[in-house]
């Protein structure tokens, strides 16, 4: 079983990944959920999924700053973040910030590629 | 005291002069000196007095009169100081309260609507689903995702997007891209990388003001180019908004 930490504010947003997963990518077991990012950061470093999944604005609009936290201190953990931002923005942020970005609104169509390695773009 | 005595003086003093080229000598008594004096004084000092007090009291009312220009003056520029720092704090209060609803949207509605759209999505995926089910669950993701944009776009109006997630550069990039598309003016950006921020408040202004110069060059200034750069200079921010018809040194803030 591949590993997946959940980190978005929304408890609904969370419990619908989590369905869209279990149905779509059964392989992927979501090891936590936070809603917050200081716990987001604490987790991923003690749990070591392979991915995590940070929505952009989570505690405010502290997504880039746990991603690029795990760059240094769990560099085994892939960051996804994860955003209700039009789909071209967010192509440029994955552009600027080398991390990949994913529209919520292509999650169902995209997440589960991407978690395959299939592709590394929406 | 007349002045006829006077005039008698003078009168003899010019007739002395007149002889003075036979060789005659001044008949001038010491008495008569004085008395010249005494008259010149009595019949000259009363305007001289008169006039030095009408100079004195219009010194005073001008010393007055600059004394309450300088305190209206002082006055002014206070209540000018004010007015801006009034300004400045209802243009934060706005922007603060527009960045409020626009994560209101963001975390209730927005939220939501993702999760319907996911779970939506999930069920499309039930292989067991008539053919119109099926196209109704679609259609039903189509105005989920239709909601979903029209509630980014009414955040966006309220607060620019990707301000507070990625910073100033990103947030800019990201609306000079959409300037391009609806003016057709073409800009040059010359901006720091992500890592670059600032404080919140200073980002939001300086976004504004773009916002702000580009808008004018699109209204006014019949340019099909424009640019923006931002650097440090000297401890200072400096933010350069042009277009090639007039060149605008927008402002410097420290």
């Amino acid at each position: 079983m591949h590993r997946l930490l959940l980190a978005d504010d929304s408890e609904a947003v969370r419990l619908a990944i989590k369905s869209l997963l279990q149905r779509l990518a059964p392989e992927w077991e979501i090891c936590g959920e936070t809603p917050e990012a200081d716990e987001a950061v604490r987790m991923a470093e003690e749990l070591r999924p392979e991915v995590i999944l940070i929505d952009l604005s989570i505690s405010g609009s502290k997504g880039l700053w746990v991603a690029k936290t795990l760059k240094d201190t769990a560099p085994f953990c892939r960051s996804i973040l994860i955003s209700e931002q039009h789909p071209a923005i967010l192509a440029h942020l994955q552009a600027e910030s080398g991390f990949i970005c994913l529209a919520k609104t292509q999650l169902a169509s995209a997440l589960v590629p991407v978690l395959r390695g299939e592709r590394n773009t929406p | 005291m007349s002045s006829a005595p006077t005039l008698n003086v003078i009168s003899e003093a010019d007739e002395q002069i007149a002889c003075r080229f036979e060789g005659a000598r001044l008949p001038w008594t010491g008495e008569d000196i004085l008395l010249l004096r005494l008259t010149f004084r009595t019949t000259s000092s009363t305007p001289f007095i008169a006039l030095n007090e009408q100079i004195e009291s219009l010194n005073r009312a001008r010393h007055g009169l600059e004394n309450e220009v300088r305190i209206r003056t002082a006055q002014l520029v206070d209540a000018q100081t004010k007015l801006q720092e009034l300004s400045a704090q209802l243009m934060l209060a706005q922007d603060e309260e527009r960045r409020r609803l626009a994560r209101e949207l963001h975390d209730s509605t927005g939220q939501t609507l993702t999760a319907i759209q996911l779970n939506l999505s999930v069920l499309m995926s039930e292989f067991s689903l008539s053919p119109e089910n099926r196209a109704r669950i679609e259609q039903t993701v189509e105005l989920t995702n239709h909601a979903m944009g029209e509630v980014r776009t009414i955040s966006h109006l309220l607060h620019p997007p990707m301000l507070d997630e990625a910073g100033l550069s990103m947030a800019l990039r990201t609306f000079v891209e959409g300037f391009e598309e609806r003016s057709r003016i073409a800009v040059a950006t010359d901006l720091p990388g992500m890592s670059e921020r600032f404080s919140p408040e200073m980002e939001t202004a300086l976004f504004r003001i773009v916002q702000e110069c580009l808008t004018n060059v699109h209204r006014h200034s019949g340019s099909k180019n424009a640019s923006i750069r931002l650097t440090r200079e000297n401890g200072c921010v400096v933010l350069e908004v042009a277009d090639f018809m007039r060149r605008v040194r927008a402002c410097t803030i420290r």
